[in-house]
């Protein structure tokens, strides 16, 4: 893991920020870059402590864990959803803002 | 009678005994806050101070006259910005959520308000909670009430200020890795972090969805069990939250340490950047342990060593994720270069979010990437699992777990803002905590010769709120 933690090239650091949806114009990337190389470094710690078990053996499960059964129930109608919620107006459920519009 | 420097609870005797009205404490407040603010160097803990307090305040004494035995009516309580009060702006300290109104309460908020309390206003934070000073706000950073050239810790730092300064009795905070109980050992105030599950997170923005939970900052032990005692309880909006009932904590009373069984993680006692003032303090609290026939050992947890590096990589990843949403579509903020979507969604998150966010996103999707960081987040899980393992056998065999809060008192703002891997090992002794998802009490136990607070954690077992509070109720008896 080390070798690859500490592979982070330009071409890698560009990849990063488009899957971040950030542009490159907006920070200063090669002290941006710098500093993650040196946080990602920090992370080769794991390997002396990481083993095979799986992680989520460390949690207990209980009844509520379990998936519901595999019944397939009818959907409320349109008509019974709005009288269980508040958040309806003029006929129309009340949603976040999406491009200019909603409540 | 000083209202603002009163505690919670102690302001509810008054305000039940009838020697105080609610508006006469929400007054008190707001002129602290507003005389602050005409200092050199004001607190800046709030970033806003609700207008609609005073007018709550009446209500509540109008209510009380008439009879209302609410167990927190009229008493007034300040909320992290990330936390959500139908009606009022939650921007989560960040310029991409400027504008965001909150649609809906947070579940804590609303139960603090169906038992009678006012939200007073909203405080200072770092970034989507990311950092441990404040200065990561996109408003700037807050300072410690103690010393106002130093921060008050992070990233609820804006609530340890206000309540530690006399502008609020009682506030909320987050935790993803020590977020409350860092600013409550800076500002010489208590912290809980409870269970993962104790309290409900629906309604407060998420960071770190593994890790997250709301806290308590106050002046004494028994507001938070006050405070605890009406937020807890299964909500059907958070599947994570416990089926439990906590009202037996409004009243608390100390533990008998007689015979109580502490452990000290021999790793953080010896770890080089402890200061040995801390180091002292520490002592000197577990020699009183010990002076009241407690069973004090030391206990080695080897994968302690890992825990910054875990908790990093997995909250990272976790944020990575979470901030995905915030896009410019659905919330605040909206930069649109009319080039299409994706160039609107790189412009908002651009200009939108600050330095630290974006160093932690980009980390967090370089882990989420097996191309670039191969099993790097699958260690960070397993390592996770074992801390977890690790501290469950710890109260096999002990019944609190005791360690400072800190390795440093608080520092100078501006010393490490431009070194973000000396900020995140400010959460040396706190992020274990979280990742094992057991509850934490921050206790202030003295002061440097500088006079700056230290605080030291009391960890319990999962769902040990009880204890870990009644055992410092003990402490705070004592002194």
């Amino acid at each position: 893991m080390d070798e690859k933690l500490g592979g982070i090239d330009g071409t890698t650091f560009e990849n990063l920020l488009y899957l971040s949806r950030l542009s490159p114009e907006s920070t200063n990337t090669e002290i941006l870059a710098g500093q993650v190389r040196q946080i990602v470094d920090y992370f080769g710690v794991l390997t002396r402590f990481s083993g095979d078990e799986n992680p989520y053996d460390a949690y207990s499960t209980t009844t509520e864990d379990e998936l519901r059964d595999g019944e397939v129930i009818k959907a409320l109608e349109p008509t019974d959803l709005k009288k269980i919620t508040p958040e309806y107006m003029d006929g129309y459920f009340r949603v976040p803002k999406v491009l200019g519009g909603g409540a | 009678m000083n209202i603002c420097e009163m505690s919670f609870s102690g302001l509810k005797a008054k305000l039940e005994s009838g020697e105080l009205t609610s508006l006469e404490i929400v007054r008190s407040y707001r002129a602290a806050y507003e005389a602050d603010n005409l200092t050199s160097k004001p607190l800046k803990g709030y970033i806003e101070m609700y207008d609609s307090a005073e007018e709550a305040a009446r209500l509540a004494d109008e209510a009380r006259a008439a009879g209302d035995k609410r167990p927190l009516l009229g008493l007034p309580f300040a909320a992290k910005d990330n936390i959500s009060i139908k009606g009022k702006s939650c921007t989560c300290g960040s310029r991409i959520l400027q504008g965001y109104v909150a649609p809906y309460s947070a579940t804590v908020t609303s139960r603090l308000m169906a038992a009678g309390a006012i939200p007073l206003g909203r405080t200072n934070m770092d970034e989507f909670a990311m950092g441990s000073s404040t200065e990561y706000s996109a408003y700037g950073p807050s300072r410690n009430p103690v010393n106002r050239d130093l921060t008050p810790g992070g990233s609820s730092g804006g609530s340890a200020a206000v309540v530690a300064g006399g502008q609020a009795p009682l506030a909320l905070g987050t935790e993803t890795g020590g977020s409350v109980r860092l600013p409550a050992s800076y500002c010489g105030l208590y912290g809980l972090k409870p269970t993962y599950g104790t309290l409900s997170r629906s309604g407060v923005v998420a960071f770190g969805s593994s890790l997250d939970q709301v806290g308590i900052l106050s002046r004494s032990v028994d507001d938070i069990g006050l405070a605890l005692s009406v937020m807890a309880g299964k909500d059907p909006l958070d599947d994570t939250s416990a089926d439990l009932d906590l009202s037996s904590l409004a009243r608390l009373e100390g533990a008998d340490i007689q015979g109580l069984r502490v452990a000290l993680p021999e790793e953080f006692m010896r770890e080089k950047g402890l200061d040995p003032e801390i180091a002292a303090i520490f002592g000197t609290a577990c020699d009183w342990f010990r002076s009241r026939g407690a069973i004090v050992e030391t206990v080695s947890i080897p994968v302690l060593e890992a825990a910054i590096g875990c908790y990093y990589v997995i909250a990272l990843s976790e944020a990575a994720s979470n901030l995905s949403r915030f896009d410019g579509i659905r919330y605040g903020l909206r930069k649109d270069p009319g080039e299409g979507y994706d160039e609107l969604y790189v412009a908002t998150r651009s200009d939108g979010f600050g330095a630290e966010v974006k160093r932690r996103i980009v980390i967090g999707n370089y882990v989420l990437s097996t191309h670039f960081s191969g099993d790097c987040y699958k260690k960070g899980m397993s390592v996770r699992a074992r801390i977890q393992r690790d501290i469950g056998d710890v109260f096999g065999k002990y019944d609190i777990l005791l360690c400072p809060t800190s390795p440093t008192v608080a520092f100078p703002l501006g010393s490490k803002v431009d070194d973000p891997l000396a900020m995140y090992l400010s959460d040396l002794y706190t992020t274990f905590v979280n990742l094992a998802r057991i509850p934490s009490l921050s206790v202030p136990m003295g002061a440097t010769k500088a006079g700056l607070p230290v605080g030291v954690q009391i960890c319990g077992p999962h769902f040990g709120e009880e204890r870990i509070l009644k055992v410092a109720k003990a402490w705070e008896a004592s002194r």
